[in-house]
């Protein structure tokens, strides 16, 4: 093809029974030859993902969190079932806010609460502790050897007396610290979940939450409320999350109607703005549709992909409109303007979002299920949009067509902005770019920027940096719920467990002990470490207990005996230190926080306490509990950043060398998205947000999808030098062409995600606010550094003889073609 | 199917690779034969006793953490210690020597007032030593003895010591399980069993042995004391009335206070033979005592309490402490400050 056939098949045509049917690509000639069908079979296809939706399931799952492959995470999930203390559970704390626990309407309403509980579905009704439970028992020993009871007394009956038992039994059951506060003001309820219900299914944390939330509501609320409640643990985080959830669907809506918004004032025609909108949530239906037919549900992560699939939409959509609206206010019929469009924009759409695709595409590379179901849904909705935007759209367009004031209005403004007019001088003022002065102060500033960024940067920590759960605001009910728990009571909720495996029957032996207490007494020493605590503590107290509480007794004892007589009591008396099998004892330290440099530090004592210790029949291995997950997650986080860095940079990289064929250009359209992530790096450092499972995609998404500036603005500029334009010229028409799509795609995109930084769930906000800077930072750069860059290296570009590809040519401005 | 032969081989290969990577470490080491770890949390982690070195502070503690202060408990270092295993009890005849010992039988010695420590006995030398001993002696006791030590060291394991007392620079005694009881007059160089010096048929154990000019004690298990006569050179009994366990003794100079488990505390003017019981109205562990300068006595318990006593060991009253802990001993600096141990460490406190 050359350039005279082009103007020859995109000539104006009035009336579409003067246009050759069969011109255009065979894709082109299936797809409007056949309209009707097409549009029918997306209206099928629509109506059976609609009702998919219904099956719609929304959950958090703890497990899809972690990094499966790394040895610590595997460790832990051949062992879980045997590591009671670290199992699932929730903790309620019920306080007394006008006295202390020994108060006979306090312990009543706690009486009342405890049953409550009791009776929830899921709840692991013969290990739930309170100071009501049968299974919560005091033992002390006396001339005539060991007594002992429940700590509620068999006869409690409120009276002043049995309240009195009651304060006597809590003191030599040594629950204070872990069942009554350690001011005596409040009293906890440790409810053990099941993995399974009853009826064989998993437990709902969200109705378990929302039920938890009832008691709440019932007991804790009010002007006459009598107690205060605080509820921890995963269940009530994950249902937490799941509430969060329902309300950043709200946020959709908002997003929507930004959106809405900007395609308005950039259209000025309600059908096209209406028809964007539609084809943009048709492509969110079908995404989701599939997501719920291949079995996955909504979790907090893949709950993004719907908004980036959406902003996507309404930015491939509004270029559609760019084209379409000029080719009709020239007089073109809607028909053969939709296929023009088509004609068009078709391979640069689909450039644009395989660069997209490839962004989510190599998030897969890191091994954590909700990133690569991210990834996936993400590549899913992408598949979507070639289909639902690229496709769909014109052939809907030729059907509805656009509003004829607002086509002539786009021209007009087109050639406007040509000749310098109207938004023209904006456009125009980024020309100066072009020259050398305006390039090298461009540049300047930007190395500038790029070595404050690069040096803020060192500062970026790996992980979450805020107390309590991280994956909800710091102000949030449930970290305050936890700042509560963890101040009155001698509890953390950062545990890092260490697993000491040995042979059946073999975690007894006073070696194995002994190395267990060395391991929790190393352990203690590293900074951040509040508490260790393990077997060998059980035993060292039962010992003491043994021997009529002395506690020059308090010791793991070198006669086997002393020892097996004790963990058998262990055993008996329901020990979360041990297993049934005697095979397994963890060794918990309960850290101050859960930075990287604490767990790098804990991470470093234990391995270095397991190479030197290990032996055949006692293995100490890394790692369980909250801490340990982390520790595991920050170590794969590590490493995926700077793999993912490196797989979608090159990605890029190749993805401009064949769309460009130069390696300057390529240098010109990578510098400008490394500054940005370099920028937002910073950002991160400034914000404090760490590196984590949930900043790595937006990394990846940021250049991803930020290379599609470059690709629309240098593709143009470049044809144009090719075409034999000066650099000034050139870049003067790509951006006049295509600098109102490429704003327009940074907005949109941007008002696509903003509405997250007000998302309950804080890593989603950190998302947000992260992707929201490299969205609009990337167009700024590339408005800004592509000129400046092509100073320095594209001038050279500038050639007499030169055919076009098919990417520059369908991005070409009609008038640049004509001339 | 592989031939057995080549079957055994490749099982053999695996286990030896296996267990190569399964670790590199060698032998266990027991506590009583490695150095104490170095810690910074000596002075919050359980410490089970106290005592004097002239001006300085020595607590001696679980997996064989000793710690001391110069400047009344400001600041603390902690001493170099060849042993981790628990410690439970210390005496310094002097500033300058001291010993401490605990489980694993071990003995400790400190010639520079508790900063350094050598080992000086532990519990499998002792066993030895004892066997040795009284296989060479010629008491009536000597097979019956030898005969329980040897069921003893075939019952596996070692025999702790659970309280040291020395009377001078070189004459003391360390006690411990079944009956346990060796003496030294050389500083600890030598250590000679006295096992056959004791009315303890029923081999109890000792928990306590206090002296003070001239008179000696001993209390165990089933409220057990005993006086040492020195004319017989022996531990003659002095029991109390009580049935349970006797943790401690206080001896002044007119009266010796034994107590225990369960709040439980005799008192004795007549050198044990006869016990009237006292009480500080808690039914929790007595856990240790000292006499003050001045003649007062203090007593500590499990539940954090702190009695004093103005009429030698009469009657008892509540001193009040800024912060209580489960108490295992203390030490007194003068009549005002004492040094208190227990489950979080050490603290120093004024008593009024």
């Amino acid at each position: 093809m050359d350039l005279s056939q082009n103007q020859q098949q995109m000539a104006v045509i009035a009336d579409p029974k003067d246009f050759d049917q069969r011109s255009g690509s065979l894709l082109e000639r299936l797809i409007f030859n056949n309209r009707l069908l097409l549009v029918l079979g997306c209206l099928v296809v629509t109506i059976f993902f609609g009702f998919q939706l219904r099956g719609m399931t929304v959950n958090a799952s703890f497990d899809k969190m972690l990094p499966h492959s790394h040895p610590y995470i595997t460790n832990y999930l051949e062992n879980r079932q045997q590591l009671r203390g670290l199992g699932d559970s929730v903790r309620v704390v019920v306080e007394n806010p006008n006295g202390d626990i020994f108060d006979a309407k306090y312990l009543d309403t706690l009486a009342k609460i405890n049953d409550e509980i009791f009776i929830l579905k899921g709840v692991d009704r013969a290990w739930m502790k309170s100071i009501f439970t049968p299974v919560v028992r005091w033992v002390e020993v006396t001339e005539e050897g060991f007594t002992g009871g429940p700590v509620l007394p068999n006869d409690y009956d409120g009276s002043a007396k049995s309240i009195e038992d009651l304060r006597i039994n809590i003191g030599r059951a040594g629950v204070v610290g872990s069942l009554v506060g350690n001011n005596y003001k409040s009293s906890m309820i440790q409810i053990p979940l099941l993995a399974r219900d009853g009826d064989g299914n998993t437990v709902n944390y969200h109705d378990l939450s929302k039920s938890l939330e009832d008691i709440r509501a019932k007991y804790a609320s009010g002007p006459d409320a009598k107690v205060n409640i605080y509820v921890i643990g995963f269940a009530k985080l994950a249902g937490d999350l799941i509430e969060g959830l329902q309300k950043v669907m709200v946020f959709f809506l908002i997003a929507a109607a930004i959106a809405t918004f900007i395609i308005y004032l950039f259209t000025r025609c309600v059908r096209s703005t209406a028809l964007v909108l539609f084809c943009s949530l048709v492509a969110v239906i079908w995404q989701l549709g599939l997501v719920v037919t291949f079995g996955y549900g909504m979790d907090p992560f893949s709950i993004l992909v719907p908004f980036l699939v959406f902003a996507i939409g309404i930015s491939h959509g509004a270029q559609k409109m760019n084209g379409i609206m000029q080719d009709v206010g020239r007089g073109t019929h809607k028909l053969v303007a939709a296929r023009y469009t088509f004609r068009r924009l078709f391979l640069a759409g689909l450039t644009a979002l395989l660069a997209d695709a490839v962004g989510f595409a190599v998030l897969t590379v890191i091994d954590i299920p909700v990133i690569r179901e991210l990834a996936l849904t993400a590549s899913i909705g992408v598949a979507v949009l070639i289909t639902t935007n690229l496709i769909l759209l014109p052939v809907l367009l030729s059907y509805v067509g656009v509003s004829t004031s607002a086509a002539k209005r786009s021209l007009k403004e087109e050639s406007d902005e040509i000749k310098g007019r109207g938004m023209g001088k904006l456009w125009a003022c980024l020309d100066h770019f072009t020259e050398r002065r305006w390039a090298t102060i461009a540049i300047a500033v930007s190395v500038v920027l790029g070595v404050f960024g690069f040096v803020v940067s060192h500062d970026l920590k790996i992980g979450d940096l805020d107390a309590g759960a991280p994956e909800l605001r710091p102000d949030s009910r449930y970290n305050q719920d936890n700042a509560f728990i963890t101040a009155n009571y001698g509890i953390s909720s950062d545990v890092f467990a260490v697993m000491v495996k040995t042979p059946v029957d073999q975690c007894s032996t006073f070696e194995t002990l002994t190395e267990t207490d060395r391991l929790s007494w190393e352990l203690a020493q590293v900074p951040g470490v509040q508490r260790t605590t393990s077997l060998a503590d059980t035993v060292r107290n039962y010992t003491a207990g043994g021997f009529e509480g002395n506690p020059k007794w308090i010791t793991v004892s070198d006669n086997q005996s002393l020892i097996d007589a004790q963990v058998g009591n262990a055993m008996s008396w329901n020990s979360e230190f041990l297993n049934t099998q005697c095979s397994l004892i963890p060794v918990l330290a309960y850290l101050s926080d859960h930075k990287a440099e604490t767990l790098d530090r804990v991470v470093e004592a234990a391995s270095q306490f397991a190479a030197k210790h290990n032996t055949k029949d006692r293995q100490f291995l890394l790692a369980a509990g909250s801490s340990g997950v982390d520790a595991a997650t920050n170590i794969v986080v590590r490493e995926a950043n700077r793999t993912m860095l490196l797989y979608v940079y090159a990605s890029v990289v190749v993805l401009c060398a064949i769309t460009f064929r130069s390696w300057r250009a390529v240098v010109v359209a990578v510098l400008p998205l490394v500054l940005t992530s370099v920028l937002a790096e910073a950002l991160m450092v400034w914000l404090g947000i760490g590196v984590k499972v949930a900043t790595l995609p937006v990394v990846a998404l940021g250049v991803g999808i930020g290379v599609d500036y470059a690709l629309y603005l240098l593709s143009v500029q470049l044809a144009q030098q090719r075409m034999g334009y000066s650099l000034g010229e050139a870049y003067q028409r790509s951006v006049a062409f295509t600098g109102k799509v490429v704003a327009l795609v940074g907005v949109t995109l941007a008002a696509g995600v903003i509405t997250w930084a007000w998302s309950p769930i804080k890593f989603q906000a950190d998302m947000g606010i992260l992707l929201t800077f490299m969205f609009l930072w990337n167009m700024l750069g590339a408005l800004i550094l592509i000129p400046a860059l092509s100073h320095f290296l594209l001038k050279g570009e500038t050639a007499t003889n030169h055919v076009l590809t098919p990417v520059e040519k369908a991005l070409m401005p009609e008038e640049a073609l004509q001339d | 199917m592989l031939p057995i032969k080549i079957k055994a081989g490749l099982v053999a290969a695996l286990l030896l690779t296996s267990s190569i990577q399964a670790g590199t470490a060698l032998a266990f080491d027991n506590p009583i034969n490695i150095a104490a770890s170095a810690t910074k949390l000596g002075p919050t982690s359980a410490l089970l006793a106290s005592a004097m070195a002239g001006q300085r502070i020595v607590a001696v503690g679980s997996r064989g953490v000793i710690i001391y202060s110069d400047d009344t408990g400001a600041t603390w270092k902690q001493a170099s210690v060849p042993v981790g295993s628990d410690l439970v009890a210390v005496s310094f005849p002097s500033a300058k020597q001291g010993w401490a010992v605990g489980h694993g039988g071990v003995v400790l010695h400190s010639a520079d007032g508790g900063a350094t420590w050598v080992k000086q006995f532990d519990g499998i030398q002792a066993a030895d030593q004892a066997v040795r001993y009284y296989q060479a002696s010629t008491s009536p006791d000597a097979a019956t003895l030898v005969e329980r030590e040897k069921s003893l060291q075939a019952g596996g394991g070692t025999q702790v010591l659970l309280d040291v007392y020395f009377e001078s620079e070189t004459t003391g005694f360390v006690v411990g399980t079944f009956n346990r009881i060796f003496r030294t007059t050389d500083g600890g160089k030598t250590w000679t069993p006295w096992m056959e010096r004791t009315d303890n048929p029923g081999e109890l154990h000792f928990y306590s042995i206090r002296g003070r000019a001239g008179a000696l004690y001993l209390a165990g298990e089933q409220g057990a004391v005993w006086r040492f006569d020195k004319a017989q050179q022996r531990f003659v009994a002095a029991p109390t009335p009580y049935k349970g366990t006797l943790f401690g003794l206080v001896v002044t100079d007119d009266a010796v206070l034994t107590f225990g488990m369960r709040g439980s505390l005799y008192r004795s003017t007549d050198q044990g033979r006869n016990w009237e019981k006292a009480s500080l109205g808690t039914p929790s562990g007595i856990t240790g005592g000292v006499v003050l300068p001045g003649g007062g006595i203090l007593l500590t318990t499990q539940a954090g309490a702190v009695n004093a006593s103005r009429d030698g060991g009469k009657t008892f009253l509540p001193a009040k402490t800024s912060r209580p802990m489960a108490y295992f001993g203390l030490a007194a600096m003068d009549d005002k400050r004492i040094v208190l141990v227990g489950a979080e460490g050490v603290r120093l406190e004024s008593i009024q």
